[in-house]
């Protein structure tokens, strides 16, 4: 059976991280507002913004809303959780 | 690279530098280890306390110019911003460095409980700083690089 979700840009591919991202798509979106410009945005370095996008870091609740602030769009658009490939989940009884 | 993963590298050839040239300069006028005297043990303790400035202006000294040459060299700017991310690395990094220190200071305590002069004592405090650092640098350039 495929998993209940949908593949996105960035996540579900590194180690402890469930989160999965569509910055790179909702970047294009949004006037192709780079990494740096939205680093600037939400306060953050542009390495942060590159590590978000590759899955290698999680950001904070409140940088995660943020982010979805700036690109204009839900939490949930712009981030998504797999509990399918969370070790807290699986293979346990709910 | 990054500049945060430079500069984690700057730090961590700094600390081997200072720190080699500072034991280096010390050993040369050390009393022998044996030697437990008030004279010799207020030698080991004036060494580690100026171990602190010196490790301090060494770092700022070369920071200063690894800032200069990348900047000359990339045109790359410091990030003017330490956001959540370089915290969390920074906390994950002091965490790693203050266990190892921990390590050292109770071996240091050991070694005198166990009839080692207490010039060993001091030396392992040095070994403690040390290494403690190289950990924490070494942390800070793994996680910049391999994400957490």
């Amino acid at each position: 059976m495929p998993p209940s979700f949908t593949y996105i840009d960035g996540g579900f591919k590194v180690g402890k991280l469930h989160l999965g991202n569509n910055l790179r798509k909702l970047r294009f979106h949004r006037d192709e507002i780079t990494q740096e410009q939205l680093a600037d945005k939400v306060g953050v370095t542009r390495q942060t913004i590159i590590a978000i996008e590759a899955a290698r870091y999680a950001p904070s609740l409140e940088l995660a809303f943020r982010i979805a602030h700036v690109l204009g769009v839900p939490l949930s658009e712009a981030f998504s959780y797999d509990a399918t490939q969370d070790s807290m989940f699986v293979n346990k009884k709910p | 690279m990054s500049y945060q993963e430079k500069r984690s590298i700057v730090y961590l050839i700094s600390t081997l530098l200072i720190y080699t040239l500072y034991v280096v300069y010390v050993i040369a006028r050390a009393p022998l280890m044996s030697d437990g005297s008030p004279q010799a043990l207020r030698f080991w303790a004036g060494a580690i306390l100026l171990l602190v400035p010196v490790e301090i202006i060494g770092t700022v000294v070369l920071h200063v110019i690894f800032s200069v040459i990348n900047t000359v060299a990339t045109k790359e700017k410091e990030p003017a911003v330490t956001d959540e991310r370089d915290q969390l690395v920074e906390l994950k990094a002091m965490r790693n460095g203050f266990y190892l220190f921990m390590l050292a200071f109770i071996g240091a305590i050991a070694v005198l409980v166990l009839g080692q002069p207490p010039a060993v004592m001091f030396n392992l405090f040095v070994v403690g700083l040390f290494t403690s650092q190289l950990v924490g640098y070494a942390t800070q350039f793994y996680l910049y690089r391999r994400g957490f």
